[in-house]
């Protein structure tokens, strides 16, 4: 008896050891669904990278800023303004965060001043981002807010749902949150045209 | 003992306390708390609030208010400060305007001072100095605020010539006064020294955009232009191409889907204001001679400056301007592309007048973007974009514009002199791909397969080199997965000396759409026998008009099919073999062989057919009636030719109708 009262303990233990070992291997697949972006003030644009680290490449010219968006599905997204030296970006993958809630999406993006154009000095990527800036997202009439932080990111969590954007008292667009996903919405204030 | 140890530590947690309840407010903090205990008045206090934001001013703040712990948030103490603007230092009236305003900026530096100069036609304010510490006095200062620069009497000048032209003339949406930014209601222009012509900028909104301008034009890369004032054709051309940007911003923001568009316009309205100074052509690239014909200039080809005349060098021509590649899709802002765009601007403009470019700005300004406006606007005028990006490349290549004297040939991909060939790539989304194919002394066809690009992306555009000057021009109908085209009297003593196949991608989104081109040459047929493939037809030619005419190809078909052709035959032994010529497959062990019989009487037919119809074909070309009568004769072959079938039934029943009456007589 006692014999197999300690043989179903093994049993047990051993299932639990391997359902951990399961879910290990299953963070290391969700690494692969780790979705990397990169926003030089004109345009979103995914990047491949190793499962560690990756490297992005981009036009913004030196000294102007881009955004590199960090987002997996049930994690919380990271968002990191940089300044270009005109060469690629490389970045180790950060650790994210795992979403608890459920029911609830994220909505990340950045309030900034794109600059484009230049005929003798080519000119591209945001010249300035915006902070303590409201962003409001509509949905059956009632507000939900962000602000922006000293980087000119916000970020917020909403239900999932289809959402107006309202920003300096004018409707923007529309976006739809879906359950445990990051949407990013970047918002442009400003804009400047060299030549 | 204890005790002193007891007061030590005492000393040292009360010390660290203090320290860290300090650290832990911000500058902020510890000012609403001074205010709170009336320790300062509140106008002290907002003036501290104010120093505490901004680090260069932080030495002003009096110790007891500094802190390492940063401000969570500055925007309530800038709002807080413009609406108590009458209590503000002077120091900190900088808050109120735009950075350039005040002398006490990141744009002119600390204690310059900065004039301003309103335009007589009053939409203007010039904001400029002539303090040159930092390098931004504009050029002709001389330190009296009393004598204005005529730099900025000429850009002011200018400025009212663009408003009047792009707002008043074009009726273009005006950008709407910005209240009290820059000083009053008028359009502010800042002077500053940079290193580019100038830029259009809006912080909040388009309606208060304003502009910033190079102060001096001294550096030569802003001075290649035509203008006989190099220094004022840079501003000229800088002022209408920002000001319409200020318009522009009025109907758009979206760089992402526009920019390429907007920068297009702004540098075609240069143009359009000022067309003498012809900066834009320094983005179209130098015109060149091609002295070896191969379509792209080579490094010890002379190359002209902008004027196209003066000659400017033999190596280190640029190969980055428009007419070097075709193969950048339209909106593409690979380098300077967008502002080579210009011809594309200039290309609808002269084809449909100035105000086509109004029309689609005016969609853009409904929300669609600039190429589906400019689609949909061709469709408005009976065209579609496909058609219209067409006949846009061919005039790139035979630069049949106004100002096309200045402009360099357009690069081709290759130019070939011998045959067979084959050319494959892939194409971007409204790109194109230059081809030559040139001929030698002998007459021949030039024979052009298409092979899988009917997918309805692509497009071709036969431009054919008469040698006798001019060009004639045919669309190639890509209907099918082989789709072939010939060109007959190929030869520099004969019709055409070259083609030119233009290969364009015309869909408005899809990339690397694959293209793959055969090019064979065949020799034409002379006096007897030869192959098949020769000249035209002569006589059907003169009289439909054009070698190209439906039923001149029917007629060229039937005689390439029929009357050049030989006759193949596989023959199976069976028993006993038979005596027949045989092909050289031949093996004694074969049970079955080819047979080739070429056709003897066709093709002497065909050579004396060439040898005397030339003059003939001369005589009818030259008469209508002749040419009408013609036609009228071989319209039943033709149509024999064509549908065989029904032309054999008519045959056997008029035979058989004959016969029969033929006997009822009897």
């Amino acid at each position: 008896m006692r014999f197999l009262i300690s043989f179903i303990i093994v049993l047990l233990l051993n299932a639990s050891c391997a359902g951990t070992a399961n879910t290990a291997k299953n963070i290391e697949d969700g690494d692969n669904d780790m979705q990397i972006s990169i926003f030089d003030g004109s345009a979103l644009k995914n990047i491949k990278g190793s499962k560690h680290k990756f490297v992005a490449e981009h036009n913004i010219s030196s000294d102007y800023y881009g955004v590199i968006f960090i987002t997996k599905k049930g994690f919380y997204p990271k968002a990191v303004l940089f300044k270009s030296t005109g060469r690629p970006v490389e970045m180790d993958k950060p650790d994210l965060k795992r979403l608890k809630e459920t029911n609830v999406g994220i909505l990340t993006g950045v309030v900034y001043k794109a600059v484009t154009g230049g005929k003798i000095r080519e000119h591209n990527g945001i010249i300035t981002t915006f902070k303590d800036e409201l962003v409001t997202f509509m949905k059956d009439f009632f507000p939900h807010t962000a602000v922006t932080d000293e980087n000119g990111i916000f970020m917020i969590l909403l239900d999932a749902g289809e959402y107006n954007i309202v920003f300096g008292s004018k409707e923007t667009g529309k976006i739809t949150i879906e359950p445990g996903k990051t949407v990013i919405k970047n918002i442009q204030k400003g804009l400047r045209l060299i030549d | 003992m204890r005790k002193i140890s007891l007061v030590l530590f005492a000393i040292f947690f009360i010390v660290v306390s203090y320290s860290n309840s300090s650290a832990k407010e911000d500058s902020i903090k510890l000012i609403q708390k001074a205010y709170h205990n009336r320790e300062i008045d509140y106008q002290t206090a907002l003036n501290y609030k104010v120093y505490a934001l901004f680090k260069n001013k932080k030495n002003k703040l009096p110790k007891d208010y500094q802190s390492d712990e940063p401000i969570k948030s500055g925007t309530p103490i800038v709002f807080e400060a413009k609406q108590n603007s009458h209590l503000l230092f002077k120091d900190n009236e900088f808050i109120l305007f735009r950075p350039t305003d005040s002398g006490d900026s990141e744009y002119y530096g600390s204690g310059v001072t900065v004039w301003t100069y309103n335009s007589t036609g009053g939409h203007f304010k010039i904001h400029y100095t002539e303090d040159n510490t930092n390098g931004d006095a504009v050029y002709g200062s001389d330190g009296n605020q009393a004598t204005i620069p005529q730099y900025i009497i000429d850009l002011a000048l200018y400025l009212e010539n663009s408003w009047d032209q792009i707002i008043t003339s074009m009726v273009y949406t005006q950008p709407p006064s910005d209240g009290t930014a820059g000083g009053d209601g008028r359009f502010d222009v800042y002077l500053i020294d940079m290193n580019a012509y100038g830029y259009t900028d809006y912080d909040s909104s388009p309606s208060n955009c304003y502009i910033v301008i190079e102060n001096d034009f001294s550096e030569s890369v802003f001075l290649s232009n035509l203008d006989s004032n190099h220094r004022q054709g840079a501003q000229k051309v800088t002022v209408a191409h920002e000001f319409f940007h200020a318009s522009q911003f009025q109907y758009t923001t979206n760089i992402t889907a526009n920019g390429w568009w907007m920068e297009a316009t702004a540098t075609w309205m240069e143009d359009v204001i000022y067309p003498a100074v012809k900066d834009y052509l320094n983005y179209l690239g130098q015109k060149y001679d091609d002295s070896n014909d191969n379509g792209s200039w080579d490094s010890g080809e002379t190359y002209y400056q902008i004027d196209g005349v003066t000659v400017a060098g033999t190596t280190g021509r640029s190969t980055s301007r428009w007419f070097d590649h075709p193969e950048y899709s339209l909106d593409s802002t690979t380098g300077t592309h967008e502002y080579g765009d210009i011809i594309w601007a200039k290309y609808l403009s002269e084809t449909y007048g100035d105000s086509v470019i109004k029309s689609i700005w005016t969609r853009i300004g409904g929300s669609s973007t600039a190429l589906t406006a400019i689609s949909d606007e061709l469709v408005s005028k009976g065209t579609i974009l496909s058609s219209t990006f067409g006949s846009f490349e061919s005039a790139n290549y035979k630069r049949t514009y106004t100002d096309g004297t200045y402009y360099p040939l357009i690069r081709h991909s290759a130019t070939y002199t011998s045959y067979s060939q084959t050319v494959t790539g892939s194409l971007n989304h409204l790109s194109s791909n230059f081809y030559a194919f040139k001929a030698d002394g002998t007459t021949s066809t030039l024979t052009l397969t298409f092979t899988n690009m009917n997918s309805g992306n692509l497009a071709v555009k036969l431009v054919l080199t008469k040698t006798g000057g001019g060009y004639d021009e045919q669309d190639v109908s890509l209907n099918s997965s082989s789709v072939t085209s010939q060109i007959s009297n190929f030869g520099t003593s004969s019709t055409y000396s070259k083609v030119v196949a233009i290969i364009m991608n015309i869909s408005s989104s899809q990339d690397s759409v694959a293209f793959s081109i055969r090019a064979d040459k065949s020799s034409s047929s002379s006096g007897g026998g030869g192959g098949g493939g020769g000249s035209g037809c002569f006589i059907a030619t003169a009289a439909y008009g054009s070698y190209l005419a439906p039923e001149v190809q029917i007629l060229r078909r039937f005689r390439d099919r029929w009357l050049m052709n030989s006759f193949k035959f596989q023959v199976s032994l069976l028993g006993s073999p038979r005596r027949v010529r045989l092909s050289a497959d031949e093996s004694p062990e074969a049970t079955s062989f080819k047979l080739e019989i070429p056709n003897v009487i066709g093709r002497a037919f065909v050579g004396l057919y060439y040898k005397f119809s030339p003059p003939v074909a001369g005589y009818i070309k030259r008469h209508d009636v002749l040419r009408t009568t013609t036609r009228f004769a071989l319209t039943p072959v033709v149509y024999a030719l064509k549908y065989p079938q029904i032309f054999l039934l008519v045959m056997l029943t008029c035979t058989i109708m004959l016969y029969r009456k033929k006997r009822f007589r009897q």
